[in-house]
């Protein structure tokens, strides 16, 4: 079951909702994305999954413009952005990019910095905390993700999960309101990336609000609320998770759920 | 013999290292700005710092420090020979560094910026704390390379004058006849400086990767 | 225009200069490169003394600057009793250089041909120097080519040393017109005009030579 809005401009969101209209990317006459809708409550928790090349990462990037869409609305956290082909002007970059955290599959934490140093260095600079208060938040959130011991090591020591860990933490230390996942455990061993599954399950029931792209089933069932299949850049079907997974609507999601779960 | 011609080649080791270590140092900055410049939203910048780059490169170093010797004093710009060779290694050296940070930067993964852009950090915060850093760390190994090449280039400086090894080196020769011993004096001490800051820069990247724990 | 017809005036007399350098920096390199390769065959050698003449050789050839290269065989072949001409003796002190410098490049584009080459060739009957000449030496020639290019252009340069031991290359030349004419910066210029244009239209032609031995590599 899809939802839908009428003609009138959506209202802006108001802090962890998250609404999308008729996105969509063109890379010149390659159509990537299209008409993509989407709309979350605060607190909610929605995994996208479907095929490669099916546009769910792009889709992702475009809600804090790593890329670039060339239609649509898009309002998260109380930032809105019209889209048109271009970057938005700096203010509502910034505010886009501050309501909004990301979580990469490769972890892209910043190799020459501490743990520490990778988690204070967002808030003094982009926050304006003290070292002092951004040094109280990264010992929290350190705590949190289960590394308290690791704020003196660098990234190229730690295992991927552990890195991944810091990603998280290193994302939340800036309050986000929206939390972003790209794939989060697809660059680690099923069994290191249960931990990083965990800490998500947790953000999740603490009423974080969550939009995870994944191939991760499992997490995809049980943690979130609802699941958004996409398939050639646009979505084949969005609804509860329970009854995506068990009783799809859609043809193609039939066939992609039957290829991922049968092996 | 020996003793002798090394005490008084040995006199040109100082202003060897001199014109170096300042040309590096100069050379360094300039091609900062150039490598900047050379990803300038602004074409005509982007522009001149190409041309000013790949013109550079393809002109011998003498030819340079004659143009900048012989023929600035035409505008009554009177150089010591110290300084003529120091600004024509400069200009030279800040072309070849600025190719050395360019490969430096293509080095740099793309999601380090994507990371630094998705958690908001300003453009001036993302070059100078993330993209730098890195790319400094990883072009140091090119940097002495370009360095020790450099050293050898500065025995260049001898034909305009400036007193540094290989001109005590001619001298000797033409004083005591002794021609082959004079260079092979000459060219042990730059082979041994050159050994030195090779040890010293391999030491210095060994330190630094071991830091951050990827060595 | 007043400064192209000095220019002008002046490349009849540069020219023979340039002949010069040209010739200098070619057989510099006709010669430099095979003792490169030369070099790197013997530092690749199961013979020990082969190894440590090609060592001696290369870290001398590369660790002493052109300059004092080239002065001290300018110095000492004479002690030695050998009288060449200025010119023979650039040749000889480039060729050494040149050498030196392509041998680590040969050593590096000979590593990294596929160990899987040297077997398939073998096993297909190509044994020895057949199997080196026509398997192995082209596709390290192809991965050695850009620094080679590299390398030429240096020794272009290079060249231009060779005024300090009176040879009548295009350095020279430009000298003498400036110590007549006291236009020192112009002649300089044009001679880096000269320098730089030879230089630029010879790795434009490289990076052609580059596209045509890559080709193969290309998926189409």
């Amino acid at each position: 079951m899809g939802l839908s809005f009428g003609t009138k401009a959506p209202p802006t969101a108001l802090s962890g909702e998250v609404v999308v209209t008729g996105l969509g990317k063109s890379y010149g006459a390659a159509r990537v994305l299209s008409d993509v809708n989407l709309a979350m409550n605060e607190g909610e928790v929605v995994s996208i999954i479907g095929p490669s090349g099916a546009g769910k990462s792009t889709f992702l990037r475009c809600l804090n413009y790593l890329e670039v869409p060339t239609e649509g609305e898009i309002s998260i956290g109380g930032a809105h952005v019209v889209a048109g082909g271009k970057l938005p002007d700096k203010a509502s970059l910034d505010h886009l990019r501050r309501v909004t955290g990301m979580v990469f599959q490769s972890f892209n934490l910043f190799p020459h910095l501490t743990v520490m140093d990778n988690i204070t260095l967002p808030q003094r600079k982009v926050l304006g905390s003290s070292k002092e208060q951004a040094q109280a938040v990264a010992e929290r959130l350190l705590k949190r993700v289960g590394l308290p011991d690791k704020a003196k090591a660098y990234p190229a020591r730690l295992s991927g999960g552990q890195q991944q860990r810091i990603a998280i933490a290193r994302a939340l230390a800036l309050s986000p309101k929206v939390m972003l996942f790209d794939e989060p455990t697809s660059a680690l061993d099923p069994e290191i990336g249960l931990e990083v599954l965990a800490v998500m399950r947790d953000l999740a029931d603490e009423g974080m609000t969550m939009l995870v792209v994944t191939h991760e089933m499992h997490f995809a069932r049980d943690v979130s609320d609802r699941i958004m299949v996409m398939g050639n850049g646009g979505v084949l079907e969005i609804g509860p998770s329970e009854q995506v997974m068990s009783d799809p609507q859609n043809e193609r999601t039939r066939q992609f759920l039957k290829a991922v779960l049968d092996r | 013999m020996i003793t002798q011609l090394l005490s008084s080649i040995a006199q040109g080791v100082g202003l060897t290292l001199y014109v170096t270590a300042a040309s590096l140092v100069i050379g360094g900055v300039i091609g900062l700005v150039l490598v900047g410049a050379t990803r300038s939203p602004i074409a005509l910048i982007r522009s001149i710092a190409g041309l000013y780059i790949n013109v550079v490169r393809v002109i011998p170093p003498i030819t340079w420090l004659f143009l900048i010797y012989f023929g600035l004093p035409q505008f009554t710009l009177r150089l010591t020979t110290i300084q003529a060779a120091i600004i024509g290694f400069s200009i030279i050296a800040s072309a070849f560094m600025a190719e050395i940070y360019r490969s430096g930067l293509l080095s740099i993964p793309d999601g380090q910026r994507e990371a630094a852009h998705a958690l908001g950090l300003s453009t001036v915060t993302t070059v100078g704390h993330i993209i730098t850093p890195q790319a400094f760390r990883v072009a140091l190994p090119a940097i002495a390379t370009y360095g020790i090449g450099l050293l050898k280039d500065s025995a260049l400086a001898s034909t305009i004058g400036v007193r540094e090894i290989t001109y005590y080196a001619q001298q000797s020769a033409k004083q005591t006849h002794e021609g082959l011993l004079s260079f092979v004096v000459a060219g042990l001490l730059y082979i041994v400086i050159s050994l030195i800051v090779a040890l010293v820069a391999r030491r210095v990247d060994l330190t630094l990767r071991r830091k951050i724990g990827v060595a | 225009m007043d400064l192209l017809t000095q220019w002008l005036g002046w490349l009849p007399n540069l020219a023979p200069g340039l002949g010069v350098s040209l010739q200098l920096t070619g057989l510099s390199l006709l010669f430099g490169f095979p003792l490169g390769l030369l070099f790197a065959v013997m530092a690749a050698s199961k013979v020990a003394l082969l190894r440590w003449i090609s060592f001696l050789f290369v870290e001398i050839g590369r660790g002493l600057p052109a300059l004092v290269l080239l002065y001290l065989l300018y110095f000492s072949l004479p002690d030695a009793g050998i009288t060449l001409t200025s010119l023979t003796t650039a040749i000889i002190a480039l060729t050494w250089n040149t050498g030196a410098y392509a041998s680590e490049y040969f050593r590096a584009g000979l590593a990294a041909v596929p160990l899987g080459q040297k077997e398939a060739a073998l096993t297909s009957g190509l044994r020895g120097w057949a199997g080196f000449r026509l398997i192995i030496l082209p596709q390290a020639l192809r991965i050695s080519t850009p620094p080679l290019a590299g390398l030429a252009v240096l020794v272009f340069q290079g060249s231009a040393l060779a005024f300090v031991i009176a040879v009548p290359e295009l350095m020279s030349k430009a000298f003498e017109i400036g110590s007549i004419t006291f236009e020192y910066l112009s002649v300089y210029v044009l001679t880096a005009v000269v320098y730089g244009s030879i230089t630029l239209v010879f790795l434009a032609l490289v990076r052609v030579l580059e596209w045509r031995l890559g080709r193969h590599l290309q998926r189409n």
